[in-house]
């Protein structure tokens, strides 16, 4: 509202000015339109792409509007093309019809975006690069430019990936890259492939991607498989299988547009154009510290017989299904942050295709995504923010198809990579937090192994699941919500409620005389640090282990009201808790004993307060780690909040460190040594740990306990990629100096060779 | 494009400083105000939930000024801004005790700013609602007045 008042008083104040201001208004008001008519050609819905081409170009060829307006026309462009990779036909479509009217400008225009997809190598923007060489290819389909300028780009870009087949070519390129530029010309195929069949430089285009495809390695699939049971395909791998049975059937059309060609409506007006020859398609060359898109592989749930009998969903093999899943990626990239915009646009997309089982590739790319391995792209509540979106806005096409996902992924639980475990659970308490905590309880306890042992003991995948699932409802609501939900047959896996508990009550216990004290001290109005340490310190015949367990269970009792509470009677003694512990790690080991006293029935207090505890540094890192692998411990590795515990531990140092490091440039490993050392100190833990443990049959709880544990330092590698990567030297040393079973030589060897 | 992060049309009235001083600190905040609450929400609740955006730092329950009990709001501080804004894209209007809650920005959690400004002592919201709504105490606190004067001695 504000601009518009003031806009008012600088006219009525200056009227000279006034001829001046609404020009400039105007042509701001002109340039916003352009724009926003520009991005909405990427957006799925609404009007259809064809109304909304014509009236931009009707628009723009109006007045002399193309030619003021020249510059941010291309910027915008290029902003679109690369924001929206899979939308580029739509812009070659536009780029095609002012062609018709303006040679000149389109070859402006040209230039500018073929320098841009330059400058993007340069940036590592890689997406925006296949935005570009994907806007080019349909310049093909829009008559713009010739089928020899495109496999000319063809050819730079899989000189590369060519190399390989050379034994005396000496490869410089590391892998990623070639597969990048494999995957940029490889999904622009079904694009052309049939004006180019019969080609002599297609045919050989087709046969470095297929010699490529089968020479590169594809070892990451194992490991980046959220089952161990079922290997997922290889992205480009399977890429190849779709486009090459495209072929096979002879570049049949994909039905249902799902090639979008908006260029077709406008055949008659583009055949006037005049073809613009691209000479100057380059490269940028790799260097040192380019970072490429990591491998991926394919998450499939959904097949033909889970969609029912109305709807077909394509077979994975067929390029179909790329198709709708690129859409739907797109999509996601663009909007993701927007949960709002986004499901609005994946709802569009869904409608404009109603013969295909839209929702259940929606659900399952989101899906895919938030368990892709080694980590998620977004924090995990995006993809639920958006799920439950998608569900209030389609209340009777997407909840059953989540439903259904949800029992797939549950139903496969046991052969689940724990790296994906946390985020399922988090996932699913979120969800079902936003629809009354209803699901599919009462199924998933029928699935259980018979009888049904909820006993902790039991770490059965699927129990663990429900266990932890529970815990994690129960944070997010309360005792008697939870208990009325969850069917009697799981009523052994509610946990009893998450109450304090003080055991000096009762004074005859081994400082019990000392606790009482403490109270009353600590009660009373003129309480201060001062006076509780001379209390503690004048106290006789009570060793200075328990006085801190008497001192710090004292205190969470106190404060065992909330949080707040907790962290104000901790700020308030925390010159008492350093005085009693410092730098002892026996000493700073019985502070957490005690928090562990006081909160048993509780996994979120004793997460939360122990962090606390961390980041007050009254508990230094090491220490926390140590506790953590402590044998006493060893039962609670099987749980979530351990490792929620461990993992923002480091990401609070790591943070702390960053604001006071002064960041060689030169060399980043050179800092953040704190990291390093603690990541390294937990990697030895790991592995003492899990070697210490006894060889178990398959079911059992031993068995399972190792799995479990495994699984978490293979997550812990996975979250710290990064810090452990450059630190993987030291990782294979420690597996080959110390006795340690295959199991997890076989992980850290793959995750080595993965970060290599 | 970023328009769930953008300054929603409401000012705190109490603002020490210009309404350009006071939108400067909103979009360099790190603080958010969470409304439409339950009474029976808690802490550890609030914190579950907005913990899945990122690393909080503190959290300050709303209370009623006179009974010292929850209100109905909060103010939640993170340590960067980014977290803060994804609390405001995913979390500003899902549900939390059943309820859609609202996630707005704050300039900055003050002391005093913890107690609910209605005469009644809650939120002012609270004081003029004529519907009943049972994790807010009710019918609004005039409305319950005039029903039946005086019954509630808690």
């Amino acid at each position: 509202m504000e601009p518009k008042t003031s806009g008012r008083r600088k006219r009525q104040d200056c009227p000279e000015e006034e001829g001046d201001f609404r020009q400039k208004r105007t042509a701001e008001l002109k340039l916003a339109t352009v724009e926003k008519l520009m991005a909405g050609l990427s957006f799925q819905g609404g009007t259809s792409l064809k109304m909304k081409l014509a009236n931009l170009v009707h628009l723009l060829n109006k007045g002399g509007l193309r030619v003021e307006l020249k510059k941010h026309i291309m910027n915008e462009l290029i902003t679109c093309v690369g924001n929206h990779p899979g939308q580029s036909s739509a812009y070659a479509t536009f780029l095609g019809l002012l062609n018709v009217g303006d040679f000149e400008f389109a070859s402006q225009c040209l230039s500018f975006m073929l320098q841009k997809a330059n400058e993007s190598m340069y940036t590592n923007d890689w997406d925006r690069c296949r935005g570009v060489v994907h806007f080019l290819v349909d310049l093909y389909n829009c008559q713009v430019i010739p089928s020899s300028s495109m496999l000319t780009m063809f050819a730079v870009l899989l000189k590369e990936c060519e190399a390989l087949m050379d034994p005396d070519d000496v490869v410089v390129a590391p892998q990623l890259r070639r597969d990048w530029l494999a995957y940029c010309v490889l999904s622009a195929i079904p694009l052309i492939g049939r004006d180019l069949e019969g080609e002599t430089a297609f045919e050989k285009l087709m046969v470095s991607l297929q010699i490529y495809i089968k020479k590169r390695c594809v070892q990451h699939t194992t490991m980046l498989s959220v089952w161990w049971d079922f290997k997922q395909s290889d992205y480009l791998e399977l890429l190849w299988q779709q486009v090459d049975g495209l072929r096979q059937d002879r570049w049949a059309e994909p039905e249902h547009e799902l090639i979008p060609r908006p260029y077709i409506s406008f055949d008659n007006t583009l055949r006037h154009g005049q073809m613009h020859y691209i000479r100057d398609f380059e490269l940028a060359p790799h260097q040192q510290g380019c970072r490429y898109p990591p491998p991926r592989v394919c998450f499939h749930i959904f097949f033909d017989d889970s969609v029912g009998e109305i709807l077909h969903l394509p077979s994975p093999v067929r390029i179909e299904r790329h198709l709708l899943e690129a859409q739907i990626q797109d999509v996601l990239h663009s909007y993701h942050k927007e949960r709002k915009i986004c499901a609005d646009s994946l709802l569009g997309y869904a409608a404009s295709k109603p013969e295909l089982p839209v929702y259940h590739c929606i659900v399952e790319v989101i899906l895919g995504e938030m368990l892709q391995l080694p980590t998620a792209q977004w924090i995990n509540i995006n993809y639920g923010a958006l799920l439950v979106e998608l569900c209030k806005r389609q209340p009777d096409k997407v909840p059953q198809v989540v439903v259904m996902a949800m029992d797939i992924l549950f139903d496969r639980l046991s052969s689940m990579s724990v790296a994906c475990f946390d985020r399922l659970v988090n996932w699913v308490s979120y969800h079902i937090s936003n629809f009354g905590f209803i699901c599919q309880w009462s199924e998933w306890a029928e699935s259980l192994p018979t009888p049904i042992d909820p006993s902790a003991t039991n770490l059965h995948p699927k129990v663990v699941f429900l266990r932890e699932l529970i815990k994690k409802c129960l944070r997010l609501s309360y005792q008697q919500r939870i208990a009325e939900i969850v069917p009697d047959i799981l009523a052994g896996f509610l946990p009893p409620p998450a109450v304090p508990h003080f055991k000096f009550f009762d004074e005859t216990l081994p400082g019990g005389i000392l606790s009482k004290t403490l109270l009353e001290a600590m009660r009373s109005k003129e309480s201060c640090p001062e006076m509780i340490s001379k209390i503690i310190n004048a106290t006789t015949g009570v060793g200075p282990l328990l006085k801190i367990n008497v001192f710090t269970q004292n205190c969470l009792h106190l404060g065992s009201k909330s949080f707040s509470h907790t962290f104000a009677i901790l700020s308030k003694y925390h010159s008492v808790f350093k005085d009693l512990a410092a730098q002892d790690p026996e000493k700073q080991l019985a502070i957490l004993n005690g928090t562990f006293d006081v909160w048993i029935a509780c996994d979120q207090y004793k997460f939360v307060v122990s962090e606390k505890l961390v980041k007050m540094e009254i508990i230094n890192y090491n220490n926390l780690v140590t506790w953590i692998f402590d044998p006493m411990m060893r039962k609670e590795l099987t749980k979530m909040y351990v490792w929620e515990l461990l993992h923002s531990a480091v990401r609070h140092l790591r943070r702390a460190e960053r604001a006071v490091a002064v960041v060689d440039v030169d060399d980043p490993s050179a800092s953040e040594p704190l990291v390093k050392g603690i990541l390294l100190r937990i990697f030895q833990r790991f592995v003492k740990i899990l070697s210490g443990a006894p060889e178990a049959e398959k079911g059992t709880e031993e068995h399972y306990w190792f799995q479990w544990v495994l699984g978490r330092l293979q997550e812990m590698l996975f979250i710290f990629a990064d810090d452990f990567k450059i630190i993987s030297n030291k990782l294979l040393k420690i597996t080959e100096v110390t006795e340690v079973r295959p199991e997890i030589t076989e992980i850290i060897e793959a995750f080595v060779a993965y970060t290599m | 494009m970023s328009a769930s992060v953008e300054l929603s049309s409401y000012r705190d009235q109490h603002f020490k400083g210009s309404r350009s001083e006071q939108e400067r600190s909103l979009r360099g905040s790190c603080t958010l105000y969470v409304g439409n609450l339950s009474f029976y929400t808690t802490e550890e609740q609030i914190h579950e939930l907005f913990s899945r955006c990122g690393d909080v730092r503190v959290i300050v329950m709303g209370l009623d000024k006179y009974k010292k009990t929850p209100c109905g709001f909060c103010f939640v501080e993170y340590y960067v801004r980014a977290e803060a804004e994804a609390a405001m894209r995913f979390v500003n209007g899902t549900r939390l005790d059943d309820r859609l809650i609202r996630v707005d920005w704050d300039a900055g959690f003050i002391e005093g700013r913890q107690y609910g400004r209605g005469k009644t002592g809650g939120q002012v919201r609270d004081e003029y609602r004529t519907d009943y709504d049972a994790g807010r105490g009710g019918y609004g606190k005039l409305l319950s007045q005039k029903i039946a004067p005086n019954t509630d001695n808690r």
